[in-house]
């Protein structure tokens, strides 16, 4: 009888890699053979491992594995999988560590599904793969029909009716010799575990089953399972205290507020380039990405965002010139942010601008050529770029960028004035235009058109436009929260007093209210917010921030229905 | 057990593409002689782009052709993996032929179009009582391997079948029944076909207490 080949790895770089780091305490001892965290720093674990995505990308494929922000349970990331049905092929997240033969084997890991019924498999697996052999699996947790079960002796055994939007923290503490196992689930919020199970035979009740990596996939075989989950700090280690993180109720995502304090920090310290969060960030499409997975280009990737100086191989087949562009771009920005560092921003300008005109869609090059912009004292540039980047106002960074441009120029109290003066033209609809484009990110073909259009007056405007929202995030920037939050509250009536779209200032006045941590003041205001707008994109943000919300104040319950809320409307 | 050779057309790669190729996506008409040129030239990919909706004439075309060209269906049924009653009707017709190529082309496929328990049962059965080793490893082999469909509780109607047929007077049912049992399971028990009757006996309880829990679970 043939048997079945096992899994072979394929050879696909994790995506993670190129942005994930250790951000788990435990994973500076020596005993943690694999950490991830995937937060935003270039950085692996401490120990020689590898961790890898794999795929079978038999070119069917539309499911996906991607960093998120939409839920996490340490930093503000975590990894999401989303396998489509009937595809052909299926998303992995594949890890590899060193062969433990044995010993025990620690395994720590969180998940949170969107859908119980939705099957997914996560497994611990040895050089014979995902066989059910020695060698081959030896843990394997799971979802079958909105049940939790773990495979042990080969049976299926249920553990318990798993909740949608609910993170669980599972510890396995895997005995090698034996061939056993202890599980242990926490749900979120909850003090006393779901399940603690003790020398539970492994998969196939095999002892000496080694293991050297692990895998979370939606259902790799039957290709019938739609699953979107998430995971997030997956740890492996030979010492117990690795896996025992803390796991109380986790925050969805690292609430903005705090990654202003983050960006804040930084740029305080000095003018340089703000992380990257994303591929796209960069310019590079998750199709991009899939496509230089297959490749087999992934470690050219991670050099390069590791700020490495990559050149982009030939390999058996030409690289498109996508990718050269995007290589191109990235590397250019790398030169940039070294001449930022050292001081230099028309240099780094140069670079940046450079990087642009290679990969139009890297936001994060325009990012940083607004703030070489603001050393170069060159604000009415740093404004057009700003206003190519309005629609990423719920980008932590634009607010930061625009508070550092705002304290550069150091003129914003005529925002007051504008304020104060009925008459002013920044407010006006019909003498300002720029308003009423400012909702979203302006082309740059439109902005040209209007700097056409506006002639002389397109300098002015454009410095109106700006200054107002400048003045809002340097007085955030500067603590000011009762103050930021009052003009928002200003501008927002002066704005529906002209017959403007209001509700970004309504949004901007609840921010203020949520950094001063009044939660009820903030909740109000965002319902107001969502009352007045209709653009998908910006109500999305704002049930986001009340979810935030719900979950600050320990209502769990709202916060689920906020997030499936959030989430439904994605579908 | 004899060692399955399921012809050059079938390797690894391919099979394990199969196994993760499903859901019929499309039900536009089918055109019959498209439909039949690419049946029996073994062409599924071509069938599986015209959806779901071909697999009633495709059952059709399986009744009315020669044994060479259902063999040639049957391999076309197992290679698009689609839950089919008609193909299961089809099939089962011939899951006794003694032409030997439709015959192994058939037990294959017949889990891989169908999840009902009488699939499982006409295979347990050839694996035990048919007079052809070569037949009843092939059935080992399909229930083995290709039982596609079936959810927890159908699978231990299946495991109820390979235990019982540890206690066969023949060797080679003895043995193939446990290789099916290992490559579902991973473990033997202790089990050795050509052990003893009585270690045979103490590795078969084994089992029947391991298929105890198994239902305690479903």
């Amino acid at each position: 009888m043939a048997r079945r080949v096992p899994r072979e790895p394929v050879a696909l770089a994790l995506l993670a890699l190129l942005i994930a780091a250790p951000a788990v305490a435990a994973a500076a001892t020596g005993s943690v053979l694999a950490s991830y965290s995937f937060e935003d720093a270039v950085a692996t674990g401490p120990d020689t491992f590898a961790i890898f995505q794999g795929a079978r990308h038999v070119g069917t494929g539309q499911g996906r594995v991607s960093l998120s922000t939409a839920f996490h349970v340490s930093g503000y990331r975590s990894v999401e999988i989303k396998d489509v049905a009937g595809d052909g092929d299926f998303p992995e997240l594949q890890g590899y560590f060193p062969v433990r033969r044995a010993g025990r084997l620690f395994f720590h890991f969180a998940f949170l599904t969107t859908d119980p019924k939705e099957e997914l498999n996560i497994a611990l697996a040895g050089p014979r793969f995902f066989q059910m052999e020695k060698d081959g699996i030896a843990f394997w947790l799971g979802t079958r029909e909105g049940r939790l079960v773990h495979v042990s002796d080969s049976i299926p055994k249920k553990l318990f009716a798993v909740e949608a939007f609910v993170w669980y923290a599972a510890d396995v503490v895997y005995n090698i010799p034996d061939g056993s196992y202890d599980l242990t689930i926490h749900r979120e919020g909850q003090d006393a575990p779901l399940v603690a199970l003790q020398d539970q035979p492994n998969t196939t009740r095999r002892p000496g089953s080694a293991v050297d990596k692990f895998s979370f996939v939606g259902s790799p075989y039957g290709d019938t399972s739609n699953v979107v989950y998430y995971v997030d700090d997956v740890v492996i280690g030979t010492d117990e205290s690795v896996t025992q993180l803390p796991f109380v109720a986790p925050g969805r995502r690292k609430l903005f507020v705090d990654l202003f304090a983050e960006y804040q920090r930084q740029l305080r310290e000095r003018p340089r380039c703000l992380p990257l969060t994303g591929p796209e960030d960069v310019g590079i499409s998750s199709e991009d990405l899939a496509d230089l997975a297959r490749e087999g280009r992934l470690d050219e990737v991670r050099k390069l965002v590791a700020g490495e100086p990559v050149a982009l191989a030939e390999g058996p087949r030409p690289p498109p010139d996508g990718w050269r562009r995007v290589f191109a771009a990235v590397t250019a920005w790398n030169a940039g942010c070294r001449a930022l560092d050292a001081g230099d921003s028309e240099r780094a300008l140069a670079r940046f601008d450079e990087a642009s005109a290679s990969a139009p869609a890297g936001r994060l090059f325009t990012f940083s050529s607004v703030i070489a912009l603001a050393g170069l004292k060159r604000f009415t540039d740093a404004d057009e770029r700003l206003l190519m980047l309005a629609g990423d106002r719920d980008d932590p960074r634009y607010a930061v960028v625009a508070a550092y441009v705002g304290l550069a120029r150091g003129d914003l109290d005529r925002a007051e004035a504008w304020l104060r003066d009925p008459a002013s033209r920044v407010l006006d609809r019909e003498a300002n235009p720029l308003l009423v484009v400012f909702r979203k990110s302006v082309p740059a073909a439109l902005l040209a058109a209007l700097r056409g259009q506006l002639a002389e007056a397109f300098r002015g405007l454009l410095d109106e436009t700006l200054a107002t929202e400048q003045y809002y995030y340097v007085l955030l920037w500067k603590g000011r929260y009762d103050a930021a939050r009052d003009y928002a509250l200003r501008m927002g009536e002066r704005l529906r007093r002209a017959g403007l779209p209001a509700s970004v200032w309504s949004e901007r006045a609840g921010d203020a209210a949520f950094y001063r941590r009044d939660l009820s003041e903030a909740r109000q205001l965002y319902e107001e917010a969502i009352r007045g707008e209709k653009d998908y994109g910006l109500l999305r943000a704002l049930y986001l921030k009340l979810a935030d919300i719900a979950h600050l104040s320990g209502d769990l319950e709202t916060e689920r229905a906020l997030r499936e809320h959030y989430y439904g409307a994605l579908q | 057990m004899l060692q399955s050779v399921r012809g050059p057309r079938r390797p690894w790669p391919l099979l394990v593409a199969l196994l993760l190729v499903s859901g019929p996506a499309r039900a536009a008409g089918v055109d019959a002689a498209r439909l039949r040129a690419a049946a029996v030239a073994g062409d599924w990919k071509q069938i599986q782009s015209m959806g779901a909706s071909a697999l009633p004439a495709l059952a059709r075309l399986y009744e009315a052709s020669s044994e060479k060209d259902r063999a040639t269906i049957a391999y076309v049924f197992y290679s698009l993996g689609w839950k089919s009653p008609d193909a299961k009707r089809v099939l089962m017709a011939d899951v006794h032929t003694q032409d030997q190529t439709l015959r192994l082309q058939v037990q294959w496929a017949l889990g891989r179009v169908s999840d009902d328990a009488d699939v499982v049962d006409v295979l347990l059965q050839n694996m035990q009582n048919d007079p052809q080793p070569l037949f009843r490893d092939k059935a080992a082999c399909a229930l083995a391997y290709d039982q596609i469909h079936l959810e927890a509780a159908q699978k231990a109607r299946l495991f109820e079948g390979l235990v019982h047929a540890l206690d066969d007077d023949k060797v080679q049912v003895r043995q193939i029944a446990l290789q099916a049992l290992q490559i579902l399971t991973g473990q033997t028990k202790g089990f050795h076909p050509l052990a003893d009757p009585e270690a045979r006996r103490r590795a078969v309880e084994e089992w029947k207490r391991w298929l105890v829990e198994f239902r305690a679970n479903l």
